[in-house]
């Protein structure tokens, strides 16, 4: 077994159970905070692949500043991590039929996954997860997507802006 | 090497959880997390891919950064709905939310 291998194994372990940690959990604010660890975790599978700026992406964005805004939406409303939100539940009635469904969906997919021959097309690559290669790879090819999507990220601010202010 | 249907496995593991996090659960930040776990599955599937099928242009990442971008939109507006829901309701509980239900 390489240390690749090790590494995966250790990686793919934690990455789990921190996701099963947030489904199941009972305090909101222990999920947020396992929200966190997880995602560095996903960040670290993105290292195993090669993907550096990716992973550091994912550490900036979606571990630190999601984290941040659900722990301020968390402290502005009233729910299930305040000692008086605490007796109401947080799941609902159809944790069996949840589980069902998530279980069947994952049957089929892995049944997929294990049953087609997956090979590798163009060899194995050097790194090329540099922020340069994916800059000349962004500023050419995807540039039209990347003027899109600062678009779509204005809209997103301006619109939270306008649903989240006081009228008067 | 690790070969790239233990990452499909991972992320496939990963995005089920993710929809039992979503169907399970009553608290809307709660499945907004949830949401967040799917979406990382699928961000791994795609890294995996562009790592082992097209390793020199690396498609799968450059679409990973639009989806997390996508994401952040997201949740920022989720979060503003779930303080709208909160403002006018007093609860974040989706299904106390029914006014739209039949």
């Amino acid at each position: 077994m390489s240390g690749q291998m090790v590494a995966f194994f250790i990686i793919g372990f934690f990455l789990l159970s921190g996701a099963l940690y947030i489904v199941s959990t009972r305090n909101i604010m222990h999920a947020v905070f396992m929200h966190l660890l997880t995602m560095s975790f996903v960040a670290a599978v993105y290292i195993l692949l090669y993907a550096e700026f990716i992973a550091a992406m994912q550490v900036l964005i979606y571990a630190g500043a999601m984290t941040t805004m659900v722990i301020f939406a968390l402290m502005l409303t009233r729910t299930q991590s305040s000692p008086e939100g605490m007796r109401t539940a947080v799941d609902n009635q159809q944790k069996g039929l949840a589980f069902l469904t998530a279980a069947g969906f994952l049957a089929i997919l892995l049944f997929v996954v294990t049953r087609e021959k997956w090979v590798p097309l163009e060899g194995v690559a050097k790194s090329t997860g540099s922020v340069s290669h994916m800059g000349g790879i962004i500023f050419s090819a995807y540039v039209l997507p990347f003027e899109l999507i600062s678009v779509l990220l204005l809209a997103a601010l301006v619109g939270v802006v306008v649903l989240t202010r006081k009228e008067n | 090497m690790v070969p790239l249907s233990y990452y499909l496995v991972l992320s496939a593991i990963m995005l089920c959880i993710g929809i039992y996090g979503v169907l399970a659960r009553r608290n809307a930040i709660l499945i907004l997390l949830s949401v967040e776990i799917m979406l990382n599955a699928v961000n791994i599937n795609f890294i995996a891919f562009s790592r082992f099928v097209t390793p020199n242009t690396i498609v799968g990442q450059i679409y990973t950064i639009f989806a997390m971008a996508a994401g952040a939109a997201e949740i920022g507006v989720g979060l503003a709905i779930i303080l709208l829901i909160y403002r006018g309701r007093e609860t974040v509980n989706v299904d106390e939310v029914n006014l739209l239900k039949w």
